[in-house]
């Protein structure tokens, strides 16, 4: 091996590299671009959301009682989560005319009231009422039901204790004191009572851990493309240029030339990881990365280099096939871009359908920033990792010689 | 001990024949010039001499070590210079050079003497940090010449190194092989351009169709035509009869005719030109000119093969 070859490639690619308009874009912007979108457009609202609700009354006796519809949708109005209103209701005359506009995307729900409903809920009866949910998003229909749902059980769990407390004028003297009647009542009313409490990671039920975990995504991405790309072109690009004869007539052998091109590719990779570090902690990503303080860090960079190594290994292989670097730049996308969404390296595997959520847990660079994102966003233990290192090992290191086999195969051809 | 040897190099690409049992030797501190036209196969051969071809049968040795047995000691001892550019449009002169002395495995100050040398002597010092993409051709060439040079080589491989340079620029290029020829560089030049071949080489090999049919010095191949004058005869229009009727003027009644033009061959041609006029006006066809020469490397070749060295140019 001629290591001032090998440096010698390494830095004229990356010069060239950096020189490039294009290659430029996809090392620093792209990146940027798809880390401010996840952080802006992806990543939850911590707000509460609000409903807008369309509001009919099918009766016009609502004044006679009390407590009757009007007292409800006035109840819904004060409704707060945060300082945030829950409900924002709007009259309608009609129920048709609400459901139009529940049809043009105007309204999230509708509440019909129909008639007797406040002089049933007045004289203590059964009330019903009709909900109308706009079913044009799976997950804003999911949300409104279950809004609407504990906004009415919640009401109807307060007009029941009122009901029961005011009873007791009603109960006749007996050998049982009030206060056992009124459990046995309420027992009654609310058989289960249970009580639900979100836990999830502190860290992806946050803001923060939840642009750690894209922008620890958007490495792999990365390394899905550049690695991939670059790799595939080694051959094909010095062949347009006219260069390769007369590189393979100075005294290199095909390895310094494979080694040279190869840390090229990891010296982007990391310049570009960096860009996706730095950009995703300026978005506010909390990402945990201490070498000195926790020696399981040092794993990150292990990790990496395997995936590295496995995506260049994969990009060899291609350059074999390759007769242009458009042919590369193609293959290299048709690849690539199918992974990014059956993988679960920028999307979350739960999107995915069970076929392909057994697909993303096996394919190795996807497991490869699963545990990267176990160590710098979960503030995972060696433990966490240790089941995906072997074959994390093994695929990088098994493709990355076939790669190299078939990259010195056809470098050979020229001969 | 010869600085290059070929013996018996073969190189087939399927079921055409590059190189066709080619054998020549080449001396130290010898220009060596392989003449031929474009496919003759100078650049098979050139590059089966750098080590970036494999002989299909046959070996090359240079100095004494063979190619297919010591590639890496070969290419260190050889430099090759394609015909196309080699250097990089985005890297500028200085770059281009340091990558090249990487591949050679020179040192970074090793690598910064020469740099500078040769930007010198390629003229090029007042442009070195410019990228070569702002570069002329003649300027990309000397670069490319400098390149060659980076590894202070024996033996130099170059590969059409003024094709599609003005005459100008060409001469610049001339010039600093002519000073490599003086440094005592060997240097095996592959070109079509016969004046190069003949003003450069000490010793010529005419390649055509992946053979060598002749091989010696300039004069000697030129002497192969005798002490004779080439007459060329440029007519407006070829009538039928005319050839045969102006082969009674040539040695051996050997007539060549390219284009319109007749090429006859005279050991004492003046006082059969008005006689040849004379011919072609009877033969009903008018004389556009007349010119008489001494024989050129390309009447050589003419002589050898029938055809022109420039006929199959694109």
């Amino acid at each position: 091996m001629n290591p001032r070859a090998v440096l010698a490639i390494a830095k004229k690619d990356v010069i060239l590299a950096s020189r490039e308009k294009m290659v430029l874009f996809f090392l620093i912007a792209y990146p940027v671009m798809m880390l401010f979108f996840a952080a802006t457009l992806f990543v939850p609202s911590p707000k509460p959301v609000t409903l807008n609700v369309g509001v009919v009354y099918e009766y016009a006796t609502i004044a006679e009682y009390s407590f009757n519809a009007t007292s409800i949708v006035s109840l819904m109005n004060q409704t707060r989560m945060d300082n945030v209103e829950i409900f924002q209701a709007r009259l309608f005359e009609s129920q048709t005319q609400a459901i139009e506009a529940l049809r043009k995307g105007e309204l999230d729900a509708i509440i019909v009231f129909p008639p007797k409903f406040s002089e049933n809920v007045s004289l203590s009866y059964t009330s019903e009422l009709r909900i109308y949910i706009s079913g044009v998003d799976i997950y804003k229909t999911q949300i409104s039901e279950a809004v609407l749902r504990g906004f009415f059980d919640h009401l109807s769990k307060g007009i029941a204790s009122m009901r029961i407390e005011s009873m007791r004028q009603y109960v006749p003297s007996s050998n049982m004191t009030w206060n056992e009647i009124r459990l046995y009542l309420y027992g009654l009313s609310f058989p289960l009572a249970a009580t639900f409490e979100k836990i999830a990671p502190e860290t992806v039920s946050t803001k923060e851990g939840t642009i750690g975990v894209y922008t620890v995504g958007m490495i792999g991405v990365q390394f899905l493309f550049i690695g991939m790309q670059m790799a595939a072109h080694a051959i094909v690009v010095e062949k347009e240029r006219k260069t390769l004869r007369r590189i393979l007539s100075t005294p290199i052998g095909p390895w310094d030339l494979l080694l040279g091109k190869t840390l090229a590719i990891l010296c982007l990779l990391v310049f570009t990881s960096m860009i996706c570090l730095l950009f995703g902690v300026a978005m506010g990503a909390r990402i945990q990365w201490n070498l000195i303080q926790n020696p399981i860090h040092w794993m990150v960079p292990v990790l990496l280099l395997l995936g590295a190594l496995l995506t260049i290994g994969i990009g060899l292989a291609l350059s074999s096939i390759c007769k242009s670097s458009e042919a590369g730049a193609g293959i290299t996308m048709l690849m690539g871009f199918p992974l990014i969404f059956i993988t679960g390296i920028w999307f979350p595997k739960f999107m995915l359908p069970p076929v392909l959520q057994r697909f993303a847990e096996v394919f190795p660079l996807a497991q490869t920033i699963d545990g990267v994102r176990e160590i710098m966003i979960y503030g995972g233990d060696l433990s966490k990792i240790i089941v995906i290192i072997p074959s994390v090992v093994i695929s990088a290191v098994l493709v990355y010689t076939i790669g190299s086999i078939l990259f010195r195969w056809s470098v050979k051809k020229e001969f | 001990m010869p600085a290059v040897e070929v013996h018996g190099a073969v190189k087939e690409y399927g079921s055409f024949t590059a190189v066709s049992n080619v054998s020549l030797e080449i001396d130290e501190g010898e220009v060596f010039g392989l003449l031929g036209p474009n496919g003759a196969g100078k650049t098979t051969l050139l590059c089966m001499m750098a080590g970036v071809v494999t002989p299909t049968k046959g070996h090359v040795k240079l100095m004494g070590y063979d190619i297919a047995d010591e590639p890496i000691k070969v290419k260190s001892l050889a430099s090759y210079c394609p015909q196309d550019g080699v250097v990089y449009d985005d890297l500028n002169a200085t770059e281009n050079l340091r990558f090249f002395a990487g591949l050679y495995a020179l040192s970074a100050a090793e690598a910064r003497k020469r740099i500078r040398e040769l930007l010198e002597f390629v003229e090029l010092t007042s442009v070195g940090r410019k990228r070569v993409r702002t570069y002329s051709g003649g300027m990309k060439k000397r670069l490319n010449l400098a390149a060659a040079l980076i590894s202070d080589p024996q033996v130099m491989l170059l590969d059409e190194p003024t094709t599609g340079l003005d005459p100008q620029i060409r001469h610049v290029i001339l010039d600093k092989i002519l000073s490599l020829k003086k440094q005592g560089k060997t240097i095996v030049l592959a070109t079509h351009y016969m004046e190069e071949a003949d003003e450069l080489s000490d010793r010529v090999a005419i390649m055509d169709k992946g053979r060598v049919v002749a091989l010696d010095s300039p004069l000697r191949l030129k002497q192969m035509l005798g002490p004779m004058s080439v007459v060329k005869v440029t007519v407006a229009e070829v009538r039928p009869g005319l050839e045969k009727a102006l082969s009674i003027f040539s040695e051996e009644g050997r007539v060549t005719l390219t284009d319109s033009t007749f090429i006859l061959y005279n050991k004492n041609s003046d006082p059969v030109l008005p006689q040849i006029v004379e011919e072609t006006v009877r033969k009903r066809c008018r004389v556009l000119s007349i010119q008489v020469a001494k024989p050129t490397l390309e009447d050589v070749f003419l002589k050898l093969t029938g055809r022109r060295i420039t006929e199959n140019e694109p």
